[in-house]
């Protein structure tokens, strides 16, 4: 059975770039203000009804999010770019509200 | 107003020697923008005696290896065909960048610039500049260029003989005016007493003034020449001293064959790491990816995009692309399929960085030249495994 993805998993990113707590925490910041912006894009093109900017936008957030563990934020983002391949308006609304509010809690845990 | 670049002055500055026109269009272009006295020259018999002829300020050595400029510059040193003060610039692509930094900074060239990827064009136009301002106004030799040195050598020479004829003249008329007063005396005629007393008279005359007023003139002669020879002799020599100066400086610029050998010997002894252009458009993974390879000796360049990789391809060696599927502007497979063109028909392995659900993507990606692929987020020893699999056998 798959586990349910954690806010954060720092063994992700340690097995990636090593131990260093100086680059860990540099590339944890640096996410967190990618994924503000990128949020941003992403809802202006749920308001354009862009599917194909909010799939790509979607997918390119994920990248990152994957790699420094960010499991909860990946999966609404994964789950954004299937709305967005189906055209789901609703769902794509549903996602952005909750891809946000997993950002809010990446950030607290992040800043904890 | 735009200048229109020329490549062929008739009495070049700054001559490029090159062996593919293709190669250094880009820089020649620069220069020209630059240089009124300018001209490309290719490789052929004939460019020892085009130099020699010209006397350029500054030579761009543009040949396809640093190898082959070192060995072209040594030939046209060791047959005397570079013998003005100069500047030599050697231009490399970016993969011997290493070898011509040692070769400047062994006394080879003076300077070197990467030219194949060519990206600071004014560094180019900077490098050209210091070198006709240090090849044209070297104050180590008061500002005086070879021509003028030698032009001062042939006139002090040719001055030096003349006040030695002049002296000789001189002191030769001295002589005869006093061989032609005594023999004036002499012929006087003997006479009655009053004759023989202007003969008297005369002789006396002759011995008490004229002849030490000869004297006085001679003596003045000699010392007033000799000093002048003297001094003309002295700077002569000072002047000979100059053109040695030069001369040894311009053969020191030879390089020894140990030198050359020494420059390879330490290419040679650490092999150069890998390089891997690493192509992905979200900048955090990218880094995190090139942290991982140079931590494990491996030397990185980064793209954003499939067209600015295929841009960075040309004149580089790269051992591996590590790349993204879904890019702007060009993605992973459209790069891929058109790598080969842009990299002088040779392949370069491709490893993809992409997520598990691409599966039928990568089929198709493998059918353009995928040589693998990396499942994002892998750990460092998958990723490092990966690239080494795909260098060893792509």
């Amino acid at each position: 059975m798959k586990n349910s993805p954690q806010i954060l998993n720092p063994k992700i990113m340690r097995d990636l770039i090593g131990n260093d707590p100086t680059l860990i925490a540099q590339f944890k910041q640096d996410f967190v203000s990618q994924a503000r912006s990128s949020l941003r894009e992403l809802a202006t093109h749920y308001n354009n009804r862009e599917f194909k900017g909010l799939k790509q936008g979607a997918h390119f957030l994920k990248t990152s999010a994957k790699a420094i563990g960010a499991e909860e934020v990946t999966d609404k983002l994964q789950q954004l770019e299937f709305a967005a391949i189906e055209q789901d308006m609703a769902q794509c609304k549903q996602l952005i509200i909750q891809l946000k509010n997993a950002l809010q809690s990446l950030i607290e845990v992040i800043n904890s | 107003m735009t200048r229109k670049p020329s490549v062929a002055s008739r009495h070049p500055e700054v001559i490029m020697l090159y062996e593919k026109e293709e190669d250094i269009s880009g820089a020649a272009n620069i220069i020209a923008e630059q240089v009124d006295e300018y001209r490309t020259v290719p490789v052929t018999r004939l460019v020892g005696e085009q130099i020699k002829e010209h006397k350029p300020s500054v030579i761009l050595f543009a040949m396809s290896t640093v190898k082959l400029s070192i060995e072209l510059y040594t030939k046209l040193l060791k047959n005397q065909q570079i013998v003005h003060r100069h500047y030599a610039i050697v231009l490399c692509k970016n993969k011997e960048s290493g070898l011509a930094f040692r070769s400047c900074i062994k006394g080879v060239f003076d300077n070197y610039f990467v030219y194949l990827p060519l990206y600071e064009k004014f560094r180019l136009k900077m490098i050209v500049h210091n070198g006709l301002r240090q090849s044209q106004g070297d104050d180590h030799y008061a500002g005086l260029d070879d021509d003028q040195l030698e032009r001062i050598d042939t006139n002090l020479a040719s001055l030096i003989e003349l006040s030695s004829q002049c002296k000789r003249q001189l002191l030769d008329s001295v002589d005869s005016c006093k061989a032609s007063m005594e023999q004036s005396t002499e012929q006087l005629p003997h006479g009655d007493e009053g004759m023989g007393h202007d003969k008297a008279l005369v002789k006396s005359l002759a011995k008490q003034h004229i002849e030490p007023l000869l004297t006085q003139l001679e003596v003045e002669i000699k010392d007033g020449l000799d000093l002048i020879l003297a001094q003309l002799t002295s700077r002569h020599s000072e002047i000979k001293d100059i053109k040695q100066k030069v001369q040894a400086k311009q053969k020191s610029r030879l390089p020894s064959q140990a030198l050359v050998s020494s420059l390879f010997d330490e290419h040679d002894a650490k092999p150069p790491k890998k390089k891997i252009l690493v192509v992905e458009d979200n900048q955090i993974y990218r880094e995190m990816i090139v942290k991982v390879l140079e931590q494990d000796e491996y030397d990185t360049e980064q793209a954003c995009d499939g067209l600015t990789a295929l841009k960075m391809i040309k004149g580089n060696d790269y051992s591996l692309i590590l790349m993204d599927l879904y890019m702007p502007h060009l993605d992973g497979i459209n790069t891929t399929k058109q790598l080969k063109v842009h990299n002088d028909g040779k392949d370069i392995p491709v490893v993809a960085l992409t997520s598990n659900n691409n599966r039928e993507l990568i089929k198709r990606w493998a059918q353009v030249g995928l040589k693998g692929y990396i499942l994002k987020p892998s750990n460092r020893t998958e990723i490092l495994q990966a690239v080494k699999t795909a260098i060893e056998y792509g």
